[in-house]
């Protein structure tokens, strides 16, 4: 017989099968099957009971069918202009930069108190269940909570984004943060830094590309949820046209045209961010 | 028996990567390759089983011609031909048994192989071969929970319930302790030796090859520069197979 | 519906990964067209999307489930085509040097390799989905999304209230549920 050449034993002792059946089915397995299986029933008993309100479903592909031909190859301005248009897409991505920046902001002081490595574990636990409790309801319910109190438009909007993005942003944060060695801060806490020094000095640099390359996601998520805000609670911003567009005018061609806009400006974020990281991430 | 005649590969315009490579494995004996790093080791070995395609020669295996055949006489001559690696390369989640049983795949149907149907016996035989690499008491465990020697061993289990005629390692030691290097060289020169395969070994140590290998074949810069058995090695031999190439031809394999 | 538009677009996703990712795929030209139109249902939001589908397929909870399965869609083919691509292409080497062909090679080596980091994007996006299942609904004025629209709107915020509440309990039971299943099946 050969000897095992491993030094650490496992917890459990392994046993060779004794039965003639050799079964191949391992508990992990069976949780995910299970898992699966649930879904599985979950998605079947949802599609028997789906709500189709009398919708012959070939007519409705029929007719999308027609409705996309006219949105995305014959786009126009419709009855708003040009300028309009673009002034309310900039809107938007003014609205999804000042969030995104505000709630950063905000968002990385209170990081600072939810990480276990810093902070007390008392007041890391209270943070992060209050932020994960906000970061449970959507960002458009908060937006509409806020309207309820300052009336519906950008200022509603403003805040309620922030409030959703700093929820987002500090669970992202902290967890950046708590994966920097413990060994560098204690080592700077023994030689008496004070404690906005150690994270100003050690604690920032390490983490800079994690944060920087959240704070892109979240400005993504940001700018979809600004068109979203528009289309549902009337800030003055692109969302708010397509939601006029399709919902009142029932202007296919001017739909398309928006959806062009705010599929380049996607594209554009997306080709900008990735440059942005994969620079930063040289530099480091 | 493998034979190998004036193969050849190169790597973009200019970088040969092999040349004219003639070469010989019995079955029964343990067969190394060693020369410097990037000097074509792992590339003569993928070609033997078709993993990297090469550019011209003949691959006779049994007198079957390795590269003439079709994607389907491919898989059942790779069916026949084992291959461990240096990162053992098991599917890490399933157990050590469901590895070894991947080696049946070759031989399966599409469907029966995609579902992982295998017959007890088949279970009963994989059990059998993990007894005989000595990890018959961790058939059950997750590959990513054993460690590296022990991986390998499922690696060779793997191999030899594919039947093999042959059986390739690629650094199959590079990435091992001492003592889970001596349990694995000596579980393949017993192979060879009982169940009279040819078994092909790629390796960085000279030492190991000198001590479990009966036959060794040297290059250096895709070419071979000794081929004889393991007793006519001397340094001088050494010396030849591992001297520096020109400095240029060095930087373009490093790359 | 958060549940079942996950649960269809990420076997189609699936699919679509393996046909798209670097390592598995059958042809690059395919692969470029996947990615192609993945990057699309993506980068087009889930708003636009509720206002395209309402136009064919009016106020019914089969909008609502189209707009949330495309978006999904786009998202899940990419987060898939990553994790394959992420897998090590030797392991699938290893493979076809025993002899696999392609459909073996996919189920014995990719799916088993991949499992739980896929199940775990799943869990990810319904979670997701269950938030943007309300935007949706008050767009589209179905599902919960509706009544909460209806309540706030004619100024019952305890009404509304209670549902932002519920949605929330939802929320965080799913992340809880969810946060066990990625252990268990680690």
């Amino acid at each position: 017989m050969i000897e095992n050449s491993q030094s650490k034993p496992n917890m459990m002792r392994p046993t060779a099968p004794t039965s003639n059946h050799i079964s191949l089915v391992t508990t992990p397995r069976k949780i995910l099957c299970g898992v699966l299986a649930g879904l599985a029933i979950i998605t079947i008993y949802s599609l028997a009971t789906l709500d189709n309100a009398n919708l012959n479903i070939s007519d409705a592909f029929k007719s999308l069918g027609t409705n996309l031909n006219a949105m995305f190859l014959h786009p126009t301005v419709g009855q708003d202009s040009w300028s309009l248009l673009l002034h309310a897409l900039l809107t938007s991505v003014a609205l999804a930069m000042l969030t995104t920046i505000l709630g950063a902001i905000i968002a990385f002081f209170i990081a600072v108190g939810a990480a276990r490595n810093l902070a007390p574990t008392w007041l890391a636990t209270t943070i992060k269940s209050v932020m994960a409790f906000i970061r449970a309801i959507p960002t458009i319910l908060w937006v509409l909570i806020y309207s309820a109190v300052m009336g519906l438009g950008a200022s509603a909007a403003v805040v309620g984004l922030t409030f959703h993005s700093v929820a987002y942003l500090v669970k992202a944060y902290s967890e950046s943060i708590e994966e920097t060695s413990s060994d560098t801060i204690e080592a700077l806490k023994a030689s008496g830094v004070g404690f906005w020094a150690i994270i100003f000095q050690a604690v920032l640099p390490s983490i800079i590309p994690a944060l920087l390359s959240w704070t892109f996601i979240r400005f993504e998520i940001n700018f979809a949820n600004a068109v979203a805000v528009g289309a549902a609670a009337g800030a003055d911003d692109i969302g708010y046209y397509l939601f006029m567009a399709g919902n009142f005018y029932f202007n296919f061609h001017e739909v398309g045209l928006i959806v062009y806009l705010l599929l380049g400006v996607a594209i554009i974020l997306e080709v900008v961010s990735m440059h942005l990281r994969s620079h930063y991430l040289d530099h480091n | 028996m493998l034979k190998v005649i004036q193969l050849d590969k190169t790597y973009g315009s200019n970088k040969h990567s092999l040349q004219s490579v003639n070469f010989t494995a019995q079955p029964g004996e343990v067969t190394a390759i060693i020369g410097p790093s990037g000097a074509g080791k792992t590339t003569i070995l993928r070609s033997i089983n078709q993993l990297i395609r090469d550019d011209s020669g003949q691959i006779l295996l049994d007198d079957t011609d390795i590269r003439q055949a079709n994607p389907a006489e491919l898989r059942k001559i790779r069916h026949h031909i084992g291959m461990i690696f240096q990162n053992y390369n098991l599917i890490s989640p399933l157990t050590a048994l469901e590895n070894v049983l991947h080696g049946r795949l070759g031989a399966k149907s599409t469907l029966a192989g995609m579902f992982g149907l295998y017959s007890n016996e088949e279970k009963q035989e994989a059990l059998e071969l993990l007894d005989e690499v000595g990890l018959k008491d961790y058939a059950y465990q997750r590959c990513d929970q054993l460690s590296g020697g022990q991986q390998q061993r499922v690696g060779i289990a793997r191999a030899l319930m594919q039947h093999p005629k042959m059986i390739l390692c690629d650094e199959p030691i590079a990435s091992l302790d001492p003592k889970s290097t001596k349990i694995v060289m000596d579980i393949l020169r017993r192979l060879a030796k009982e169940k009279q395969l040819i078994i092909m070994i790629n390796l960085h140590q000279v030492d190991i090859a000198m001590d479990y290998t009966d036959h060794i074949i040297g290059i250096n810069s895709g070419m071979i520069v000794f081929e004889g058995a393991t007793s006519t090695v001397d340094d001088q031999v050494l010396q030849q197979i591992y001297r520096q190439a020109d400095p240029q031809a060095v930087t373009a394999n490093e790359n | 519906m958060p549940f079942l538009s996950t649960i269809v677009a990420s076997l189609f996703s699936l699919v679509f990964a393996i046909l798209g990712a670097k390592t598995t795929t059958p042809s690059p030209i395919l692969r470029l067209v996947i990615r192609f139109g993945a990057s699309i249902l993506r980068n087009i939001p889930v708003v636009a999307w509720a206002m395209i589908l309402l136009f064919s397929f009016k106020q019914s909870d089969f909008t609502g489930f189209l707009a949330l399965f495309f978006m999904t869609l786009g998202y899940l083919t990419r987060a898939f085509t990553e994790t394959i691509e992420d897998l090590d292409a030797e392991k699938l080497q290893a493979l076809q040097a025993v002899g696999a062909n392609y459909f073996q090679c996919v189920f014995c080596g990719v799916l088993p390799e991949a499992a739980s980091t896929l199940t775990s994007w799943i869990l990810y996006m319904i979670e997701n989905n269950l938030r943007d299942a309300t935007l949706v609904g008050l767009l589209t004025g179905t599902g919960v999304g509706f009544l909460f629209d209806h309540y706030f709107k004619s100024f019952h915020y305890d009404a509304a209230g209670l549902i932002v509440l519920l949605i929330a309990i939802l929320v965080i039971c799913l992340e809880l549920t969810s946060n066990q299943i990625r252990r268990a099946i680690a």
